[in-house]
């Protein structure tokens, strides 16, 4: 049996005055039923296009290259009725429910909507089954609340409404986008458990979307480093910070004492950042790397499989043999 | 925006100067025939349009305005002429040549020359199906001359002692003086017959859109809105039975200069004596319509309103009459649709009584076709006049009086004269005539005026006369107001006419006023439309709605 | 809404009083209107000023045709020689007709244009902004005679003037002045129509709803165009507010019997009390579209509602 999720060789560009603009590159990575995978990655670093070309949100004037296969069908190739179909099956949270979330509908409206629209359910099935999620989230009074504006809930809450209504439709595959970085520290986490314990009840599979390493490793089966628009370093998380296959993710690793680890930002790796766009040819990294070398801007760096992982390093092997370097 | 047409027409108001009067010789009837007469400065104009020869539904009649009032006391401009004359009956009626023939009144008398006998018509009845009596007529004329009622025309009587029925077909009228004048403006306006029952009943309202009016008139009121206008359709009763009214119906409503075109170029508008004269051309391009040019009693002058200053020297008068060019104002103005004006009396007034004698005496006067400006110059040379600054008040916004004021402003400057233009909005233009503080430090301003029945003595005693309603600069001739006077109570048409026209070579001597044109009664129908005159009968008489029918 | 009626009725009190004023100070008498402006005889200028009551000072006639109103009775109009309630209730039907046909034209068309625009980027929507620009250039009483004089003069489709009887005729009357005066304000809401659409597209929520597997016209209709709905709706203020002020010079254009048509000339004719009555109906009019647009807000937009 295929994987629930299999996207492969992915890219996109997008149409900045009249030009493409790279912004993934050859991105591949696979989820199975009820898997977790974590992305983290610095700003810009292409996590929220990732999950909007799996999602298929990505702007009309998008060029995009390579498959995103969900459930074994190839999402690029539905239409109609059943692209809303499979979308409903492959809802997001997104990170600012305020934004997110139309201010001129009652809750009620909101956490329905995309169920009618998918067919199959009564207005009153839609808005029973709404009010035993928020019940679920946690939320009192939730029959009330279905008749609220978003404005009258505070934040935490409407990011349970926003989770609450992706559940709506029974999806298969959740992606959540930096779903806690518009929040307090503790709804943070308590948005968190709501998402691990749903996954695990529920058998979701999730992609979290976030900046904090160990949050996504706490969380996840998976994670997945992005740097410029790649993959750079792809493998368990139960193995991320003992074994980095990248030396970015090794940077980030070495790091990671000196950040305060919830909600902090991705550790200080000296250089700037650049986006896929500016990505000279070979290693994006390589201007950073303290290993770099010459072959690692002569061509194109292919995702290896290195170890249990994969890495996007033509040293990774024979660094991961030096350990001690690092 | 609607900005007020130049429609400044003054009607005249007879006032009377005590002259002692020959007697008129016995009782003669009234009855004038008519006699058709050449325009002395053109021929073309026409009286009458070709006779109409089929029945019509309905006719909306294109006014200036709407009409606000149809009681004939309180008519005093073109929409309440034109209606009431449709509606109503004068005891005289107008001929569209401008005599006058028996209406309501078959015929006066004199049993002495100080006593009128009005012989009244049998068989005439008001719209509601009452006979007109000599009551009614007492009524009307009596509400027509009573100050307290606050008619317009109540200086027309001024002559007259008392008005009493003595007979129930018999109205006689006491007079200090004879009054030929009078016998005039009763074939207009003030003369017209209204039923004294309704009358009473409606007080101050009568003739106001929410009561209406009681006449016996060829048409009479169906209904009147400020939505739809006044309506009003054929009268079944009509006591002239030699009358046979072709259109069944008409919607008389106001337009504004640019509804009035596209009304009359779509259809909408079957006749109208009212177009902006800047259009004619394009009008009478129309393949539609039919525009017809007549005979009018109007005069388009330009008023001296001050014998102090420069004006008042008669040579400069003069100097300026003659460097006038008036066949360019004429063209420019009213694109054609106007005469050169010998005189200040336009020869459509000359219908009402002995043509003949206005003719020679008008062809005698030195025509004004081409400015004379060395004769002009040498004339303000002698009165001492060279750099000197006339006042003229002028509005900007009627082009008509700004034609006229580049022309005066012209010939002016041509003969060492300096115009300084006094310049109002056409809404207050009005305040000119009605207020002395409107017009102070004005020398002169421009003036379209008519007198209330075909006669030149009509026009001129607005203006020469002392108590003249029209005489702003005071001008004071005693020749000319014996003359006047002595025509106002001579019964002989062809007497009275002699006395008008030596009072008449004095004044274009003395030029109280100076003429500029003589415009023409314009008369715009759809092409499948004829009949109505195209003369300025359609004022005081109800030949252009009983004559306008199918073509 | 206590509070609301407290403040139209100060509003129509001092806009009467000012109206009342102008007029009271302008130069000229509504009795040169009954003449065309001639010289009256002072007999009858002196009856008439009695019975109309011309002369008397300023406060004591303004006291007079207050009290009057409030006894429901708006005074005599002099120049029309009428009841000012009779020509009121004669011509407001036919005015309010116009303004609300125009708006409906400027409403529909500016919305679906706007719509139109905003959807189809690209050529469609170039179109759309060229005609509105054109349309918005284009003063309505010059629109009005080009109308007239192309589809009523030379077609012939439409009739050129008055306002008809019935209701076809009256809206075949009322359909050139109507799209003359609906041209100025028609662009004015598709313009705003399509900036507020593109704004709203480009909206989180809108791909939150995209995301849940929403279709198309159930998002534009239920984000994109609800949410847009408020500054539309604000435009329409300004939309009524532009319809009242050129329904004079249309009016005049066709020749229709409203009360606009009248003002101007009652205005230029000092006829105090029919430009009095005229003025109290626009005023209460613009008072009464305020309210309803603030209650459209308050219905459209729940934030408010909690916040008051
Ligand atoms: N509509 C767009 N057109 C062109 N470029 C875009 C567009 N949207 C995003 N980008 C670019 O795509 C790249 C990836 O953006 P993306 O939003 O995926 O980053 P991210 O990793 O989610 O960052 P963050 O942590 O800030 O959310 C960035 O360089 C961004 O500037
Ligand atoms: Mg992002």
């Amino acid at each position: 049996m295929s994987a629930l999720l299999e996207v492969e060789h992915l890219s996109v560009w997008l149409p900045v005055e009249g030009s493409p603009r790279s912004i993934l590159t050859d991105v591949s990575l696979s989820l199975e039923e009820g898997e977790a995978l974590g992305i983290v990655g610095e700003s810009g670093s292409g996590k929220s296009m990732t999950a909007r070309a799996i999602a298929r949100l990505l702007p009309p004037s998008a060029e995009i290259a390579g498959t995103v296969a969900f459930d074994g069908a190839d999402t690029y190739e539905l239409k109609g009725a059943a692209l809303r179909r499979f979308r409903s099956q492959v809802p997001i949270v997104f990170q600012d429910p305020r934004a997110h979330i139309n201010p001129l509908r009652r809750i009620g409206d909101f956490m329905c909507e995309g169920a009618l629209a998918s067919g199959g359910q009564s207005k009153a099935a839609a808005l029973k089954k709404a009010t035993k999620l928020l019940g679920d989230m946690g939320i009192k009074d939730p029959e009330g609340r279905l008749h609220q504006y978003p404005h009258e809930l505070s934040g935490g809450m409407l990011q349970r409404v926003m989770i609450a209504s992706t559940l709506m439709t029974d999806p298969r595959l959740i992606l959540a986008d930096e779903p806690t970085t518009a929040l307090d520290v503790t709804t943070q986490e308590e948005v968190v458990a709501i998402l691990d314990e749903l996954r695990r009840e529920r058998g979701l599979a999730l992609i979290f979307i976030t900046h904090d390493l160990d949050l996504a490793a706490a969380l996840c089966d998976q994670t997945a480093v992005f740097y410029a628009g790649e993959i750079v370093d792809l493998q368990a998380s139960s193995t991320l910070h003992t074994d980095p296959l990248h030396p970015y993710m090794a940077g980030l690793a070495a790091a990671r004492p000196a950040v305060d680890s919830r909600g902090g930002r991705l550790a200080v790796i000296p250089g700037n950042p650049i986006s896929a766009y500016e990505a000279p040819r070979g290693c994006r990294f390589a201007a950073r790397c303290g290993f770099a070398e010459d072959r690692c801007t002569a061509g194109r760096v292919a995702l290896e499989p290195v170890a249990s992982g994969f890495a996007r390093c033509v040293r990774a092997e024979e660094l991961r043999a030096a350990r001690g370097a690092w | 925006m609607r900005i007020r047409r130049e429609h400044f027409l003054w009607p005249t108001l007879a006032t009377g100067a005590a002259v002692a009067v020959a007697a008129a010789g016995g009782g003669s009837g009234v009855g004038v025939g008519h006699l058709s007469f050449k325009n002395a400065a053109d021929t073309h104009l026409q009286i009458n349009t070709p006779t109409a020869t089929k029945a019509v539904r309905s006719v909306t009649w294109g006014l200036y305005r709407d009409v606000n009032s149809v009681d004939p006391i309180f008519g005093f401009d073109y929409p309440e002429n034109t209606v009431d004359s449709a509606l109503c009956d004068a005891l005289f009626r107008q001929t569209p040549s401008g005599g006058r023939a028996p209406g309501l009144a078959l015929k006066v008398s004199n049993p002495n020359p100080t006593t009128d006998v009005l012989t009244l018509r049998p068989g005439v009845t008001f719209w509601d199906g009452h006979p007109m009596t000599s009551a009614d007529v007492v009524y009307s004329l009596q509400r027509a001359a009573n100050t307290k009622v606050g008619g317009f025309y109540t200086s027309i009587f001024n002559r007259v002692k008392s008005i009493s029925a003595t007979g129930k077909l018999q109205v006689t009228l006491k007079l200090t003086q004879p009054d030929q004048w009078l016998l005039g403006e009763l074939s207009s306006l003030p003369g017209m017959i209204i039923e004294k029952s309704f009358a009473t009943k409606a007080g101050t309202k009568y003739g106001t859109m929410g009561v209406g009016g009681m006449c016996t008139g060829p048409y009479m009121i169906k209904s009147w809105t400020a939505k739809n206008g006044l309506i009003a359709v054929k009268n079944p009763h009509y006591w002239d039975r030699s009358i046979h009214p072709w259109v069944n119906q008409y919607t008389f409503k106001g337009f504004t200069d640019s509804a009035m075109t596209s009304g009359l170029e779509t259809g909408a508008i079957g006749i109208t004596y009212s177009t902006d004269p800047t259009i004619l051309q394009a009008l009478k391009g129309n393949k539609k319509l039919s525009v017809t040019q007549g005979s009018s009693y109007i005069t388009d002058a330009l008023i001296v309103a001050n014998n102090k200053g420069p004006l008042g020297n008669v040579k400069v008068r003069q100097a300026l009459s003659m460097a006038l060019d008036r066949q360019a104002y004429i063209k420019a103005t009213y694109q054609g649709a106007a005469q050169m004006p010998n005189t200040l009396a336009n020869p459509g007034t000359w219908g009402g009584y002995e043509p003949s004698i206005f003719q020679a005496a008008y062809n005698a006067l030195p025509s004004y076709k081409s400015p004379n400006i060395a004769a002009a110059k040498k004339l303000i040379q002698q009165a001492g006049a060279t750099g000197k600054t006339i006042t003229i008040g002028m509005s900007n916004q009627i082009t008509q009086i700004q034609n006229a004021a580049t022309t005066v402003e012209d010939a002016a400057a041509n003969i060492g004269l300096k115009v300084k233009l006094k310049t109002f909005p056409a809404a207050t233009w009005i305040d000119v005539f009605t207020s002395a503080k409107a017009r102070a430090g004005l020398d002169a301003f421009f003036v379209l005026s008519y007198p209330d029945y075909g006669a030149p003595e009509g026009q001129y005693q607005q203006f020469v006369l002392p108590t003249g309603s029209l005489n702003y600069s005071g001008f004071n001739d005693p020749t000319i107001t014996k003359l006047l006077n002595r025509s106002r109570s001579t019964a002989n048409a062809a007497a009275r006419a002699r006395l008008v026209v030596q009072a008449q070579k004095l004044i274009m001597q003395q030029l109280p006023w100076i003429p500029l044109s003589d415009p023409d009664t314009v008369l715009v129908t759809q092409k499948n439309l004829t009949g109505a005159p195209a003369s300025f009968s359609y004022m005081y008489a109800p030949w252009a709605a009983v004559k306008l029918g199918g073509r | 809404m206590g509070r609301r009626l407290g403040v139209m009725a100060a509003t129509l009190l001092v806009s009467s009083f000012v109206i009342f004023g102008a007029l009271y100070l302008a130069p000229g008498t509504p009795l040169a209107a009954l003449s065309g402006g001639k010289n009256l005889p002072p007999s009858a200028v002196r009856v008439l000023e009695r019975r109309f009551d011309l002369n008397q000072p300023f406060l004591e006639r303004y006291w007079h045709w207050l009290t009057g109103v409030l006894h429901g009775d708006f005074g005599y109009s002099v120049v029309h020689q009428s009841n000012v309630s009779t020509l009121l209730g004669q011509e407001l039907p036919i005015s309010a007709e116009l303004i609300l046909y125009a708006g409906l034209l400027t409403i529909v068309f500016g919305i679906g244009l706007g719509m139109v625009s905003a959807l189809r980027p690209g050529k469609v929507d170039d179109v759309v902004l060229a005609l509105t620009a054109g349309s918005a250039a284009m003063p309505a009483f010059v629109a009005g005679i080009v109308l007239l004089l192309i589809l009523s003069v030379d077609l012939g489709w439409f009739p050129a003037l008055g306002q008809g009887a019935g209701f076809v005729s009256r809206f075949r009357h009322l359909t050139l002045p109507a799209v003359a005066m609906a041209l100025a304000g028609f662009a004015l809401v598709a313009r705003i129509t399509r900036t507020s659409m593109r704004e709203q597209l480009q909206n989180e929520h809108v791909q939150t709803a995209v995301s849940r597997g929403v279709g198309y016209w159930p998002i534009v209709t239920r984000h994109v165009m609800r949410n847009a709905s408020i500054p539309i709706v604000t435009s329409f203020v300004v939309v009524f507010a532009t319809l009242i002020a050129l329904d004079p010079v249309v009016e005049s254009v066709f020749s229709i019997s409203g009360v606009g048509g009248t003002l101007v000339n009652d205005a230029l004719e000092k006829d105090i009390p029919s430009v009095q009555g005229v003025c109290l109906v626009l005023v209460a009019a613009f008072v009464v579209l305020n309210t309803l647009v603030d209650l459209a807000y308050r219905v459209l937009d729940p934030r408010l509602k909690s916040r008051s």
